[in-house]
């Protein structure tokens, strides 16, 4: 995937990681970090590449946690915060009045 | 399992697009000789789609298993990666999960034998399977394939290259990946003569199945292939909106009664553009 991340392409890596980790510990990372975060889509390649049986796709996920703002570093400061989808559950909620019966949904999602 | 288990059925939030897959679903577990508690929408959220809100996302995640023990079942079987994903490596960790988690395609598939025999009907299609690779946590793929191998009729055509992510939803955020996997679907299906393409999960059902309106196959989730199967018709009302056309052709398609019920700002703003928005490739 990091073929579609801005300036990922001859990127060092241990500098994009490096990036990472900051937003792991709650510092904003570098940009190539961000780009890195962007394009992550959790297909878990890192973690059978893991000699050590790290599972740094839930690293990667928890920097994304970060980067949104949603572990301490301040929101003006987070890089993919404004991923939430707007209207999520108004929609969710929509969809299941078009798709189940009034009986199902107080029974099954209530 | 034994015949008569109980289970939690974890439908998740977004399927419910696709009331189809989710009755379909209900049908194929209630076949093969499981008691069903269905428990989704927004009601059982995991908080996944929460992580920019940590808070919020665990009071979700709370909440949910704290449901989940009440319905006493003490098995839940995940239709959503997503779900799955978060119960293990986030939810389990902050909450006392009283069940077990399991995937919808590991009990069907350890149950085939039963449903054989209720997939009686042909279901006359050249198959080929959407796969992703990115569901580390179960190998959905073979499973899905050996149980359409149970249809009789359908020809499963080898071929189609596995998509990044554990499933669509995963891809729309880096639009051009998205574009093209959904090229490379178009092109692999051609190349092996499918008249139709298996979605495993909901997402990729609900952002490739407007392929169908330019291209020369359908979209069709496997858990409708083994339905019809079974001689069971669940409506894809959510395709059905999708390839209505113009907006004025959608709306009326959906219907005033139910866009009265949705709320007329809240189908203007969200659901309509996403009922006329087609994949791209």
């Amino acid at each position: 995937m990091t073929k579609y991340g801005e300036g990922l392409q001859n990127a060092d890596a241990k500098h994009v990681v490096s990036g990472v980790i900051d937003w792991l510990q709650q510092k904003p990372g570098n940009a190539q970090s961000v780009s890195w975060l962007k394009v992550c889509t959790q297909s878990a390649k890192c973690i059978d590449a893991c000699p050590k049986g790290i599972n740094a796709m839930k690293m990667v996920r928890v920097a994304q946690m970060s980067a949104m703002g949603s572990l301490g570093v301040p929101a003006e400061q987070a890089a993919l915060s404004g991923r939430d989808a707007k209207d999520f559950f108004r929609v969710i909620n929509a969809f299941s009045q078009t798709q189940m019966t009034s009986q199902q949904v107080q029974k099954w999602q209530r | 399992m034994n015949a008569t288990e109980k289970i939690t059925f974890w439908y998740g939030c977004n399927a419910v697009r696709h009331g189809d897959i989710i009755h379909g679903a209900i049908a194929l577990l209630e076949a093969v000789g499981v008691e069903v508690t269905p428990a989704g929408g927004a009601g059982y959220c995991c908080g996944t789609s929460k992580d920019a809100n940590l808070r919020a996302a665990e009071g979700m995640g709370q909440r949910t298993v704290k449901k989940f023990n009440a319905h006493g079942t003490g098995k839940v079987v995940s239709w959503c990666p997503s779900c799955y994903r978060h119960m293990n490596g986030f939810m389990g960790e902050y909450t006392q999960p009283q069940f077990e988690l399991s995937h919808f395609t590991q009990l069907l598939h350890a149950r085939r034998d039963v449903l054989a025999q209720k997939l009686t009907r042909r279901v006359e299609r050249k198959v080929m399977l959407h796969r992703h690779f990115g569901f580390h946590e179960v190998d959905v793929n073979p499973l899905v394939e050996d149980l359409l191998r149970l249809v009789p009729g359908i020809t499963l055509l080898e071929g189609g290259t596995a998509a990044p992510g554990h499933m669509c939803s995963a891809l729309s955020r880096v639009p051009a990946s998205l574009k093209d996997v959904t090229r490379g679907l178009c092109d692999d299906a051609a190349a092996c003569g499918a008249d139709t393409v298996a979605t495993v999960f909901h997402s990729c059902q609900r952002l490739l199945c407007g392929l169908e309106a330019s291209e020369p196959f359908r979209v069709v989730n496997y858990v409708s292939l083994l339905t019809e199967s079974m001689g069971l018709t669940f409506a894809d009302d959510y395709k059905a909106w999708k390839l209505a056309g113009s907006e004025d052709e959608v709306i009326a398609k959906v219907g005033e009664e139910r866009i009265a019920a949705i709320g007329e700002n809240l189908f203007r703003e969200s659901i309509l553009p996403e009922l006329m928005r087609r994949p791209s490739k």
